[in-house]
């Protein structure tokens, strides 16, 4: 079951070319579904498509004000509402289908960018990194090397620690639920070489846990933006 | 294969460089191109609905007062229909009054001149 990755070396740096491409279509698929969807706005009734990415800004909107009180801030607004679709999308992308190349060794081509830690924990320092640069922003840089003194100066290791480990179960909590469910779809999906029977048994397991990987996701991704909003609230207060 | 290493665990830190960029550029792109215009679109909604919300309750008062204004119009027609009533009803009755006195003296008056013309016919009767 050991599938080595798609790698080129650029500039000194190592680019893992399945993830690269799956971002990619994923942020594709995000952009044009925001896109098309809002592409003939009205102030009217709104109609299907834009009644669809409404209910999703609203949605955002009201995890958003859950936490952080009345807040009309876009740029919060768009990075919730972005990484909801994303996450969903990118959850998505490994439940239906995943391309694996044999040459001399398997290589995976195909499947959820967010079934890897590089991207999920990128995603967790940005937002970890984007809640200390509003605490510098709003409170002064004094002020946010006082905050890890608090309440008093011993606990200095422990909040250092805290944000170490808020960034790594913010970024590992997905990874390791996206991971888990391919691993099990793979599994699942490789009783095909096992026959007819054993095949035909294993259809409908493959087919709950396809559904529940669907769930998974969506969970997921909502879990993700609600942390996201709770870190956010946490450094405005 | 990765450019560093972690714990042990190879980390391509080029992969993380371009997901960061990717995100970032959707989230902006996102931003300036979807979101402005959604907030906007729900914004003047909102307003607008509240405009007429305003002018519903506007319009409701106002139907209230002309309701009223009309009820009192109405009371007012009806007095003065009451009121042109007993007056012509209380005119009607003079002029009855009036028209059996002048009946009565008409009357009167025709027996006089009946009386008169007899004595005159009876004077007559006598002289031939």
């Amino acid at each position: 079951m050991e599938h080595s990755r798609p790698q080129v070396v650029l500039f000194n740096l190592t680019f893992d070319l399945s993830i690269i491409l799956t971002t990619t279509v994923a942020s594709i698929m995000v952009f044009l579904i925001a896109y098309i969807a809002t592409r003939n706005l009205t102030e009217g009734i709104p109609k299907k498509l834009q009644n669809f990415m409404e209910w999703i800004m609203d949605f955002v909107k009201d995890i958003m004000n859950n936490s952080l009180g009345p807040n009309n801030n876009l740029f919060i607004l768009s990075t919730g509402v972005s990484l909801l679709m994303y996450l969903f999308i990118a959850n998505l992308l490994g439940v239906p289908f995943s391309i694996i190349t044999i040459e001399e060794h398997p290589v995976s081509w195909w499947r959820s960018p967010t079934a890897d830690a590089h991207v999920t924990m990128t995603l967790a320092i940005m937002i970890i990194a984007y809640t200390h640069f509003i605490d510098i922003r709003l409170h002064g840089f004094k002020h946010y090397l006082h905050s890890f003194f608090k309440p008093f100066k011993a606990l200095f290791a422990i909040n250092i620690l805290e944000q170490f480990a808020t960034t790594l179960t913010l970024g590992l909590r997905l990874f390791g639920n996206i991971y888990a469910g391919e691993v099990m779809l793979a599994l699942l999906a490789g009783a095909i070489t096992h026959g007819f029977a054993i095949a035909s048994l294993a259809a409908i397991p493959l087919l709950i846990w396809q559904a529940f990987c669907v769930f998974i996701g969506a969970i997921q991704a909502y879990i993700f933006v609600t942390l996201t909003m709770v870190y956010i609230a946490h450094r405005l207060t | 294969m990765g450019d560093i290493t972690l714990f042990g665990l190879p980390i391509s830190l080029g992969t993380m460089i371009y997901q960061a960029l990717i995100f970032t550029v959707l989230v902006f792109i996102l931003k300036k191109l979807v979101f402005k215009k959604l907030v906007g679109v729900l914004d003047s909604r909102k307003q607008h609905i509240e405009n007429q919300l305003q002018l519903t309750e506007q319009y409701k008062l106002e139907a209230e007062k002309n309701l009223e204004l009309s009820a009192e119009v109405l009371n007012q027609a009806r007095k003065d229909a009451r009121e042109i009533m007993r007056h012509s009803e209380h005119e009607a009755k003079l002029m009855i009054l009036d028209a059996k006195a002048q009946a009565k003296d008409i009357q009167k008056e025709v027996k006089e001149d009946a009386f008169r013309s007899q004595s005159f016919m009876h004077k007559d009767s006598k002289g031939a």
